[in-house]
């Protein structure tokens, strides 16, 4: 098993794929971290126009809660998630892809070996991944509400870097479900794709129709909205008045959102494990 | 057999009586939906003995390599090597050494760590990679990513990756695919010298000639189905001779005559005897008074035999099996 696992963790870091994602996943959540320091004081994010109630401008002045959105904006956005998604469909695709299952089956013919060390691979890579993300974010939000706004970064709060924890868990959850994506459609554009697809568009589509339907209570269910709430313990919009029927949208502990993610994380990539168990390979 | 070899056996938990480790092929059988690729297959490979597995492209070769290393879920049969399944020898690598494609690499991945990659599930370090690596003569290309890598050198990548448990059974898909000649002749040598040490070889070709200098045994199937099995030798058939006279049909009859040696007309006025006895054909032509214009004696032509084996409708041709 430890051999299988430490198999599993020299073949993600043996090409240059986990790198360069790095890289672009790190430009872009110091941006988007950016972009959101930027709008602390004004009324840019009010969502007091949005269909529905008011919900409140969670940028309205700098509080714990804005820490976490800006330090987390990359996730909360549901930007940076596609990248720990894609990256964990590629690792596990490009196995079928280059064919190179067979010698990984080959040398560990128990499957189920096979399926849990990749997962634990992943997940190492996942957690690696939230330490890069967290540093690019900090390092642009930072930057911004120092030498532009002049608010206090408040990186000297607790709750602030329990959030950037928590990104620990939103990465290595993405990571899993890009496993149980490449391990169900196996072919790599065929699983980039639907996973992006699932994980962005639709998201932003049942988003929108959830809203307009005023169905708060089904939104919390959305993996890309459990994320940002997970990430998001301090409430942002602290002491503004906030239409009521708009807080259904969030489940009241941060742990039950990561619980939920973990939920589909295990069912799909256990399925995803499952039909490799059984399938030929050919 | 080889000291490390035996151990492997050993450690695997099968070590039988005899030395060396037999593969035995029974009864075989996958379908996929419809289309029967592997029917009813029965045969065994031998310990010390290089069998090569013949058969055209398409006749269910690799499909009975995948069903024997655990890849491919027969619909009915068994394969077990060294009386277990693959699936349930307990360090793989250091019982079956494989090579099944030569382009089953990460084309991002050194050759270097893809052996790395192997050789952590058994437990074998760094050391014996780059000595394997010098063994097929790949160090200089080592470090470089695999995409880059010519087919001949994919081709030893893949068989230094079966040889990385020093297993003693291989089984090699296509190994002489995209070598030239002098890969070839390196590749004849080098499992000459594995099977030497005992070790159990089986190697698949859908081209005879490349593998008729190699192989010892040899198992050819069509359509999925055993078409002949046995010592290479058995396939050669009777030695034969090719002559040129003026006159083939007097020829015919004195040979016929005089020694019993039946012949039979080949294209353009040529005779060919069934002996391998030039002199004898060339004293009774002396003898009839013919003069010869060629006399050169003929192998049993393998390569013929092969595709008249092979050609058969499916079936027809299962009862010559040799066990």
């Amino acid at each position: 098993m430890n051999g299988a696992i430490r198999s599993e963790i020299r073949k993600v870091f043996t090409t240059r794929l986990w790198w360069g994602m790095a890289l672009g996943m790190a430009a872009l959540a110091a941006l988007i971290s950016m972009g959101f320091a930027a709008l602390v004081s004004t009324d840019f994010g009010d969502g007091g126009d949005q269909p529905g109630g008011n919900q409140g401008n969670p940028f309205a002045r700098m509080t714990v809660g804005t820490a976490q959105l800006i330090y987390n904006a990359g996730l909360v956005q549901q930007m940076t998630t596609l990248f720990p998604l894609a990256l964990g469909t590629l690792l596990i695709t490009s196995e079928y892809r280059h064919k190179t299952i067979s010698a990984t089956f080959l040398s560990t013919p128990n499957r189920w070996v096979v399926m849990v060390s990749k997962a634990i691979a992943v997940s190492v890579t996942g957690v690696l991944y939230a330490v890069v993300h967290a540093a690019a974010s900090v390092g642009g939000g930072a930057a911004i509400l120092i030498g532009v706004k002049g608010e206090p970064t408040l990186l000297d709060q607790g709750e602030v870097w329990k959030s950037l924890g928590i990104g620990v868990i939103a990465f290595v959850v993405w990571m899993l479900f890009g496993f149980g994506i490449g391990m169900l459609i196996r072919n790599q554009i065929a699983a980039v794709l639907i996973g992006v697809g699932v994980a962005f568009v639709a998201q932003i589509a049942l988003n929108v129709i959830f809203t307009v339907q005023e169905w708060y209570s089904a939104m919390k269910w959305l993996p890309g909205n459990l994320t940002a709430n997970m990430l998001i313990t301090s409430d942002p919009v602290e002491g503004q008045q906030v239409d009521p029927a708009t807080q259904s949208q969030y489940f009241e502990f941060w742990w039950q959102s990561a619980l939920v993610l973990l939920v589909y994380a295990a069912v799909l990539a256990v399925s995803g494990a499952f039909l490799t168990t059984r399938r030929d390979v050919t | 057999m080889t000291t490390s070899g035996q151990a492997a056996v050993a450690t695997a938990g099968h070590g039988g009586s005899t030395p060396g480790t037999r593969i035995e092929i029974r009864n075989l059988t996958k379908h996929f939906g419809s289309v029967i690729a592997v029917a009813n297959l029965t045969f065994d490979v031998e310990p010390g003995r290089i069998t090569g597995f013949l058969g055209p492209n398409g006749a269910g070769k690799t499909t009975t390599l995948r069903m024997a290393l655990g890849l491919v879920r027969p619909t009915s049969g068994t394969a077990l090597i060294g009386g277990v399944p693959y699936r349930r020898i307990a360090r793989p690598l250091r019982v079956v050494g494989s090579a099944l494609e030569a382009t089953n690499f990460h084309p991002g991945r050194s050759g270097r760590d893809h052996l790395r990659v192997l050789g952590d599930t058994a437990g074998i370090g760094a050391a014996r990679v780059d000595e394997l690596l010098d063994l097929v003569g790949l160090k200089d290309a080592a470090r470089k990513r695999a995409g880059g890598y010519s087919m001949g050198m994919r081709q030893r990548l893949g068989l230094a990756a079966a040889l990385i448990g020093d297993p003693p059974v291989l089984l090699l898909d296509e190994p002489t695919n995209g070598l030239d000649p002098e890969g070839i002749r390196w590749l004849r040598g080098f499992l000459r010298h594995l099977s030497s040490q005992g070790r159990t070889i089986l190697i698949s070709s859908h081209l005879l000639s490349e593998v008729e200098q190699t192989v010892d045994d040899v198992v050819i199937i069509n359509h999925g189905r055993l078409v002949k099995a046995g010592p290479i030798e058995e396939l050669h058939g009777e030695s034969t001779c090719l002559v040129r006279t003026s006159d083939p049909t007097r020829l015919a009859q004195a040979l016929s005559d005089s020694a019993g040696v039946r012949s039979h007309p080949a294209e353009d006025g040529a005779l060919v005897a069934s002996t391998a006895d030039l002199r004898l054909v060339g004293d009774i032509a002396l003898k009839t008074g013919l003069p010869i214009w060629e006399l050169r004696a003929q192998g049993g032509d393998l390569e013929q035999l092969f595709f008249a084996l092979t050609e058969e409708p499916s079936g027809a041709a299962q009862t010559g099996a040799v066990a």
